[in-house]
């Protein structure tokens, strides 16, 4: 009787452990079904991702096995192979312990899919509590996956965000760029204008200044002005040579007339000492006259008048020589300061020539001098306007970088749209604008062709 | 004196084709884009015209089509002075009217060779 007790009771206990089981599995169903179907509504594409899956398996808190056979059991998530590695893969009866939230239930495995509780529990609790649990656990999920989703839309809008922040930046940037180099060019190429026409301007009065020919300004050239002022000194040392000869031939004619004086004076002591000897005749015949007498009377008159004439002739003679000899005088100073004069000049025209020939050597060095200046400056000039030639080429990089930063800025603004598009699901239909053209294709700055049609 | 205009959004462009042609002897009338130059061709006569293709508003070989029809222009030398180094730009503005096709950056010798062939 106890026998059959027992056997009732244990097919009692196996129709309810029975109903458990095929409870406790419909539950499971039921709730894999729902946490699925929460997925999918959250999100199909997360759902088809097996790694996705799992995570959300692992992070329930309710262990899953899989029964492989009689004697396996495999996890199926995290909380299953904690499960497992606690009691040990379990032979066809093992028990488990399943620790959900604190409260222990003790779970056997009586076959595959048998499950027997070797406590007695109160199934009600039980399965309220699965129920809930399971519940909780899918709207945990939901709330997670609710949260992951704002998160992730948060993070796109933030990325969005971020995306366009940096794109307007980069425009302000590559405007600013293009403001600066713009500027910079604006300033530049006039400087380089400026210092070419200075260049041929310096150049133009150079020529002017040198050159035989005056300048706008009428200024006259260097090269007349000394040609002039060698002339000067050529004429003025003519002069000084004219001046020279003339004094020469006037002493000269001083020494002829001196010479005349004294031949003067030599004939006036000629007359001089015939007047003595006259003089000494008359003295004579008066002294014979007065020995005639009477007879002499008229004779000595006639001594007397010729010793008169005698010294008339004498006083006269030596009137003319004291003349003569003041004349002589003045000659001979006036020679003196001929010679002085002349002398003089003779210094003045030497030291003039020598002058001529040492300026006259100077402004040729000068003009030489002036002349290879002239010409280097020629040839700075010539290189300048190379130098400038070959900047305002350089210069044109300007135009090609602003046409560039042009063509980037459009391409910013493209993907700009492209990035709206990729994070605001309106604006994804939005038809693109094509990539800006390329038109400056200059890959360095090298002169371009020129071609006539 | 023979004068030239010379069309370009870029003044530094504008100031070195200008300093070039200037300093041969010859009269330049600046033009910062199309509708400028058009302005300009409406109130004085040019013996040569230079215009750049990309300018905002009315590009080059608008403004050559443009010019082309009134008969005072018929037959004056433009030159499109522009980046654009494609053969089919070239034909674009040899089909507009274009006298001569010349890619930037030019060199100031260069330019004045053209202006002298053109007007000489």
């Amino acid at each position: 009787m106890v026998q059959i007790a027992a056997i009732v009771l244990l097919a009692l206990a196996s129709a309810l452990l029975g109903t458990l089981l095929l409870w406790t599995r419909a539950e499971a169903k039921r709730s894999g079904v729902r946490h699925r179907g929460e997925l999918d509504a959250a999100n199909a594409a997360a759902l088809q991702d097996r790694q996705h899956h799992q995570a959300l398996l692992d992070a329930l808190p309710i262990g899953f096995v899989q029964f492989a056979n009689k004697h396996t059991i495999r996890a199926s998530n995290r909380m299953g192979l904690a499960l497992l590695n606690r009691v040990g893969t379990p032979p066809a009866a093992a028990v488990f312990a399943a620790e959900i939230e604190g409260t222990s239930y003790a779970i056997a495995r009586c076959g595959s899919g048998i499950v027997t509780f070797h406590s007695k529990p109160d199934l009600a609790p039980f399965k309220a509590r699965v129920q809930r649990l399971v519940d909780d656990a899918v709207i945990l999920e939901r709330q997670r996956h609710e949260r992951g989703a704002a998160t992730l839309q948060a993070q796109r809008d933030q990325h969005h965000a971020d995306i366009l922040e940096q794109l307007a930046r980069g425009r302000a940037e590559v405007s600013q760029s293009a403001s600066l180099v713009n500027d910079a060019i604006g300033k530049l190429m006039p400087t380089f204008v400026e210092l070419e026409r200075l260049v041929r301007r310096q150049q133009t009065l150079a020529a002017g200044f040198v050159g035989d020919q005056s300048d706008a300004t009428g200024s006259v050239g260097l090269e007349r002005f000394l040609k002039e002022t060698a002339a000067a000194f050529a004429l003025l040392a003519g002069r000084s040579s004219e001046a020279f000869e003339a004094s020469t031939e006037m002493l000269d004619t001083i020494r002829d007339v001196e010479t005349n004086i004294d031949a003067v004076v030599r004939v006036f002591d000629e007359v001089e000492g015939i007047a003595d000897q006259t003089n000494l005749l008359a003295l004579n015949a008066t002294i014979e006259a007065a020995r005639a007498g009477a007879a002499g009377a008229g004779f000595a008159v006639v001594a007397a008048e010729v010793r008169k004439l005698a010294e008339r002739s004498t006083h006269f003679s030596k009137g003319v020589k004291e003349q003569l000899q003041a004349l002589s005088g003045k000659l001979g100073r006036a020679q003196s300061q001929i010679d002085r004069v002349t002398a003089a000049g003779m210094d003045a025209a030497q030291s003039s020539r020598e002058s001529l020939e040492r300026i006259s050597g100077e402004m040729r060095e000068l003009d030489e001098n002036v002349g290879a200046a002239l010409g280097e400056m020629a040839t700075i000039a010539r290189d300048v306007h190379e130098d400038v030639s070959s900047a305002v080429i350089s210069m044109q990089f300007h135009d090609l970088t602003t046409q560039l930063l042009t063509h980037v800025n459009e391409r910013l603004a493209q993907i700009e749209r492209t990035a709206d598009a990729l994070f605001l699901p309106t604006t994804a239909t939005t038809a693109q604008e094509p990539a800006p053209r390329a038109t400056v294709l200059q890959a360095s700055m090298a002169s371009g062709t020129v071609d006539f049609f | 004196m023979k004068t030239v205009l010379a069309i370009d959004d870029s003044p530094s462009i504008r100031l070195m084709v200008a300093h070039t042609i200037r300093t041969a002897g010859y009269q330049v009338t600046e033009a910062a884009s199309g509708t400028e130059a058009l302005e300009l061709v409406a109130t004085s006569s040019f013996d040569m015209i230079f215009t750049d293709q990309n300018m905002p508003g009315i590009d080059g070989l608008t403004f050559i089509r443009m010019l082309r029809q009134r008969g005072e222009y018929k037959h004056t030398p433009i030159i499109v002075l522009t980046t654009e180094m494609g053969e089919e730009m070239k034909l674009k503005g040899r089909a507009a009217g274009a006298t001569g096709w010349m890619v930037k950056p030019f060199h100031p010798d260069s330019l004045l060779n053209v202006v002298k062939r053109a007007i000489g």
